[in-house]
């Protein structure tokens, strides 16, 4: 038999249907049904995978999510997966597996001898030595160490589908009080989603030896299932709840084999439920004791249900050591599967009910004993016992010969999602563990995960909480809660608390997945790390995929003992989403290669195209940033364009510009009360450059106002500031000034403009046909006006961001590539060049025109910019205007912008370099470059600044020095214009 | 007078994805104007009804087919149009602030069965028939992208959305489009 644990009938596995795998290059065959933990259990093997820190062998602990050790890079056809759990991976024919943390493989792992250093690398370790030279040389070796499974690069998940959904009920858990509280809402009329993370409903009826309503467990879960499918509930089984966030919005995770060609086989829901009933149930938490984490050592109530749904017993001769009455059943079932089973029993007087059935079943109890060594290192071989007050190894009184370690430390219930909603816990001695104690969202739970472990207690609260549901939500459900038996008298599940035994010497594991002993949390509470939290950060323990399932009750238990505290009162941590780990290619969703992010493109992007435009991200638009010619490079093309708008002419696409219209009876004054500049005076078809500021001061945009009418404004806030323009209108409008009729829309996408700009512009305009006069009597520089152009409908306005007479075109977006050829096509006898976004900040930059955000920050006020006029002349209240009055707002040495001429022949100064000097024998910065080119018409560097107490610089011709990686060059201080600062080219 | 050629807001786009029961087109509407004012001011209800013959529908709603009048926001309408020019903004009456948007938007008619599975791969909008009836008007995030959502009918739905993001979105129900075969 080529598995020698497989049992010869029973399970769910499908004998039918044979497969077969690889693990760490050996062959194995297993069955339909099976999972990969199931195949290798059946199999016999035990070596599973290495420790995260300390390299030592692991088998499996558990049989489902909360197994800690069983983490394999997985293969299946193209796809592989790293760190998956072997316990929920249904098995298929061909998947390759190999275990974490061993190099080159689990057998012959290298660092496997650091389990011998274990001594010098207690909790902290990594903390305290590798500080210096620096963390950053000492990592990539540590990596190399650690860091579980490995990535194959070669391997790109496609793009995922995920779905929004909205239902009256959420249900997580199909386990009987899942079950009981779907059945109840959906027989109300509630639309139902009832999810499961195993492949088939039942939770723990799968292997107990249950009954309800005259069926089995299994059945009668089967039964539940179609029935509530009939009744049109969403059921989705091999479903991971990954995450609950506000709202009652619950992330699932769906496993689903029969995904479209090209489609991986999970698909993620965003799931808003108006009510969620949790029926996560609970987990099996491991006994602590000298060496509980050798291959072999395994919840017994895992190994119950390899032996019951898989038929993989995973040993034959078996010690079952438990705390609590649950690891009595766990004893039956593996002795009903053939093995021969003894019992430890930490308790001196379990119930007598327990021990007549174990004599019953002819499993011999030791009353008052407790694990003291076990025996073997990849594989247990032995285990010595003694009494539960024995401190040493050597006090055995029993020794046994083994092959399995079954463990049972009591039940933690499934809090996680519970705690993830921002529900709070409280710690119930009844089950040595923590269950729920207040919601904020509109959630419940129910059954085991609430901490009622009988069968009878998880109907009952699912079938109440399902009503309750229903009730909330204005129904009344009329049936009756399923009456469950359980078909072996276990007592009440009583537990005595044991977190950790006595023994001394050899380590005992509390987190098997981050390699966490009892002597570190007891190093971390004499260090004075008494805080839970503090703890989980000193230690790693309940850190990261793991997330504390099986060791956090233990390990903060075992920190209240040092610490002299209930585990109540030491509390539990936070536990974080995912639930498990989900690949971020689910999260990610369709948004992958050029749909990760929305991109806007101009109208006439096609024409710039087709002129050798190349594309850059400006904000959210691409935009020209030049247009190359022949075999030159963007440098070249750059300086180029500024020199052909200097001594001709040039056009520039400005149609991702904001265009905001401002209408109502009054508009006026609104933005009046909203500009840094009036605008109430501004005449109907006049333009005027203005300011935006925060409540701050702080200058938030720049840009043209144009009145169009006595109630029409026009804005043109900055390309990626229209969208955030636009909220503050509305949000002063809403909040401050809701009595102004006035109405605010974006028209931005439904214009094109071209900015036609240079000595030779007005030859172009001659070039056009239009009924606009454009001359500059009736037309004179910022001003405005419309009609057609070319025979589609049209504004023109007289603008400049150059420094040079410059005109606006724009048309309907329609017409944006056919204008853009045409102004191409009738300029070229006047040089008229397209010139992209890189050119226009040399040239703004040469007349000293600022860039928001790029030459100011977030301190910026419009007094260190040079422009102070309207906040000595504006009469009415604006905003940020009393901002400007505090002192801070009037010191002389605030950053203010500048223009600095370089002095040496170095090139132009890298931008963010700062400008220093020397104060008291130290190098202090006083400001740094905002912008720096070459400036081709120039033909010398340019840069603006913002520099502390510039404008007194200015007058001082102050020179500075400007320092950037290690260099410092000499520069002046000058004013921020380079070009034409009495604007006389604005007319010529 | 060069005659400038206009181009469409689906100008260019590749084809659309071939799928059982879902079909997606590019419409390019005659007309798309904003109007905005009090849905309580009897003088803006008023003109509003005169100039478009459709009385103002309420949040959510839709007035009308062609033209159609929907609710686009708080104190917000869009006029869409499918034959021909449904109003002139030039002759609105005082108290209708409109724009002319018609080339602001890049408008996809989603048709056939699985367009409630396309909307919910878009939106967290509830998208069930009981929700987002025939006849309504939703603004929401679609795509990533800010978006108008028109229900013309049971299966049948305009997605408005910036002209400027037009190849993105095409480029996304094309893929979304691929998890529906």
């Amino acid at each position: 038999m080529t598995q020698p644990n497989r049992l010869a009938e029973g399970g769910e596995i499908d004998r039918g249907k044979p497969l077969s795998l690889l693990f760490e290059n050996r062959s194995y065959d297993g069955f339909a049904g099976d999972t990969l933990a199931s195949a290798l259990v059946a199999n016999g093997v035990k070596l599973i995978g290495r420790s995260f820190k300390y390299h030592r062998p692991r088998g499996f602990f558990a049989a489902g999510a909360e197994e800690p050790n069983g983490l394999m890079d997985v293969t299946l056809g193209a796809r592989h997966e790293p760190n998956a759990r072997a316990t929920l991976i249904d098995l298929a024919d061909g998947l390759i597996a190999r275990g974490v943390n061993a190099d080159p493989d689990l057998l012959g792992d290298r660092h496997a001898k650091l389990d011998r250093l274990s001594r010098f690398l207690p909790a902290g370790f990594y903390y305290k030595t590798f500080m210096r030279p620096t963390w950053a040389q000492w990592e990539p070796r540590i990596r190399r160490l650690a860091g579980l499974g490995r990535l194959d690069p070669a391997s790109v998940l496609p793009p995922h589908e995920l779905r929004h959904a909205h239902a009256d009920l959420l249900v997580v858990g199909a386990g009987p009080a899942g079950l009981a509280a779907a059945r109840a809402a959906a027989s109300a009329g509630l639309s139902v989603w009832l999810v499961d993370l195993e492949r088939r409903a039942g939770g723990q009826l799968l292997w107990r030896r249950a009954e309800i309503e005259g069926k089995s467990g299994p059945d009668w879960a089967e039964a539940r299932l179609a029935e509530l499918r009939e009744a049109g509930v969403t059921v989705l089984l091999r479903t991971m709840a990954a995450a609950y966030y506000d709202q009652n919005r619950i992330a699932l995770l769906e496993q689903r084999p029969a995904a479209p060609e090209g489609w991986p086989p999970e698909r993620l829901w965003l799931l808003k439920a108006k009510r969620v009933i949790l029926a996560t149930g609970a987990q099996e938490r491991p006994l602590v004791f000298p060496d509980n984490d050798r291959p072999g050592v395994m919840s017994a109530s895992a190994a119950a249900t390899y032996a019951a749904r898989y038929a993989a017993l995973p040993g034959r001769k078996v010690l079952v050591a438990t705390n609590n009455d649950d690891g009595y059943e766990s004893a039956l079932v593996l002795k009903e599967s053939g093995a021969e089973v003894t019992l430890a029993d930490i308790r001196s007087a379990p119930a007598q009910s327990l021990l007549s059935t174990m004599d019953a079943a002819d499993i011999p109890v030791l009353q008052g004993h407790q694990p003291l060594a076990v025996e073997g290192r990849k594989a247990v071989s032995g285990v010595r016992i003694g009494r539960t007050s024995a401190s040493r190894a050597k006090d055995a009184d029993v020794s046994r010969e083994i092959d399995l370690l079954c463990v049972s430390g009591g039940w933690s219930p499934a809090v996680h999602l519970f705690s993830q909603s921002g529900g709070k816990l409280n710690y119930d001695p009844k089950i040595a563990g923590f269950r729920p104690k207040s919601a904020v969202q509109e959630v419940e739970v129910a059954g085991a995960a609430n901490g009622s472990f009988s069968l009878q207690d998880c109907l009952q609260e699912g079938h109440g909480a399902g009503s309750a549901s229903a009730f909330a939500l204005g129904r009344k459900v009329a049936l009756q809660v399923p009456k469950g038996k359980e078909q072996t008298p276990l007592g009440g599940h009583a537990i005595q608390p044991f977190w950790r035994s006595r023994v001394r010497g050899a380590r005992q594991w509390v987190d098997f997945q981050n390699d966490v002993t009892a002597k570190d949390v007891a190093l971390a509470a004499r260090e004075g790390y008494v805080s839970v939290e503090h703890l989980k950060r000193y230690t790693t323990l309940g850190m990261a995929t793991d997330q504390g399932k099986t060791s956090n009750v233990n390990g903060l238990a075992i920190l209240g003992e040092e610490t002299k505290r209930q585990p109540g009162e030491v509390g539990t941590t936070t536990f974080r989403p995912p639930y498990l780990p989900l690949s971020l290619a689910a999260v990610a969703g369709l948004r992958r290669g050029d749909l990760v992010m929305t991109r806007r493109e101009l109208p006439a992007a096609a024409a710039h195209k087709e002129g050798g435009a190349s594309f850059r991200e400006y904000g959210i638009w691409a935009r020209p940033a030049c247009y190359l010619r022949g075999e030159e490079t963007e440098t070249q093309a750059i300086q180029r364009e500024a020199l052909a708008v200097r001594r001709q002419s040039g056009l520039l696409d400005g149609s991702s510009l904001g265009k905001i219209a401002v209408v109502g009876p009054d508009a006026a004054t609104f933005v009046n009360r909203l500009y840094y500049n009036r605008l109430d005076n501004l005449a109907p078809g006049r333009l005027r450059y203005c300011l935006l500021l925060h409540e701050t001061g702080v200058v938030m945009d720049d840009g043209v106002v144009a009145r169009l009418s006595e109630e029409r404004y026009l804005l043109s806030p900055s390309s990626t500031h229209t969208d955030h323009v636009l909220h503050m209108l509305a949000e002063w409008h809403q909040g401050e000034w809701p009595d102004l009729k006035v109405n605010f829309h974006d028209e931005t996408q439904a214009w094109a403009t071209f900015s036609v700009s240079g000595p030779r512009a007005k030859e172009v305009m001659g070039a056009l046909k239009t009924g606009i006069n454009w001359t500059d009597s009736a037309l004179p520089h910022m001003a405005f006006a419309e009609g057609r152009v070319e025979g589609v409908p049209a504004r023109i306005a007289r603008v400049s961001f150059t420094g040079e007479r410059g005109y606006e075109i724009s048309v309907p977006a329609r017409y944006a590539s056919a204008l853009w050829r045409h102004l191409i096509k009738i300029g070229r006898p006047f040089g008229l060049t397209p010139y992209g976004i890189e050119a226009l900040s040399i040239l703004r930059a040469e007349k000293g025109y600022i860039l928001i955000g790029r030459d100011t920050d977030g301190t910026t006020l419009p007094q260190d910019l040079g422009m102070a006029g309207p906040l000595a002349r504006k009469e009415i209240d604006f905003v940020g205007r009393r901002s400007l009055w505090l002192p801070d707002a009037k010191r002389t040495d605030r950053r203010q912008l500048v223009g600095l001429q370089v002095l040496d022949n170095g090139g132009p100064f890298a931008n963010g370099a700062h400008a220093v000097e020397k104060r008291a024998e130290r190098t202090l910065s006083i400001g740094y470059v905002t912008s720096s080119y070459h400036s081709p018409h120039l033909g010398k560097p340019i840069a603006l600044a913002l520099v502390a107490g510039g404008r007194e610089r200015i007058a001082a011709e102050a020179k500075v020095e400007v320092f950037h990686l290690g260099e410092r060059r000499p520069a002046r201080v000058v004013q921020p214009s380079f070009y034409d600062p009495k604007g006389r080219r604005l007319n010529d | 007078m060069t005659e400038l050629i206009a181009e469409g807001a689906g100008a260019d786009l590749p084809p659309a994805p071939e799928v059982e029961g879902l079909a997606l087109a590019v419409v390019d509407l005659a007309q798309i104007i904003m109007l905005s004012g009090d849905l309580g001011d009897e003088t803006f209800a008023n003109a509003t009804q005169k100039v478009t013959g459709l009385a103002l529908p309420k949040p959510g709603e839709i007035a009308g087919s062609d033209p159609a009048l929907v609710w686009h926001g708080p104190g917000r309408w869009l006029v869409i149009a499918e034959g021909g020019d449904a109003i002139s903004p030039e002759g609105i009456a005082q108290n209708i602030a409109t724009s002319d948007v018609t080339d602001g938007y890049l408008v996809v008619e989603a048709s056939g069965p699985k367009l409630r599975a396309l909307l919910s791969m878009g939106t967290s909008l509830e998208v069930g028939e009981a929700a987002l009836a025939s006849g309504a008007s939703a603004i929401t995030r679609f795509a990533e992208l800010p978006a108008l959502l028109v229900m013309r009918d049971a299966e049948r739905a305009l997605i408005l959305v910036e002209r400027a993001s037009r190849a993105y979105l095409w480029a996304w129900l094309n893929r979304a489009a691929g998890a529906l075969k």
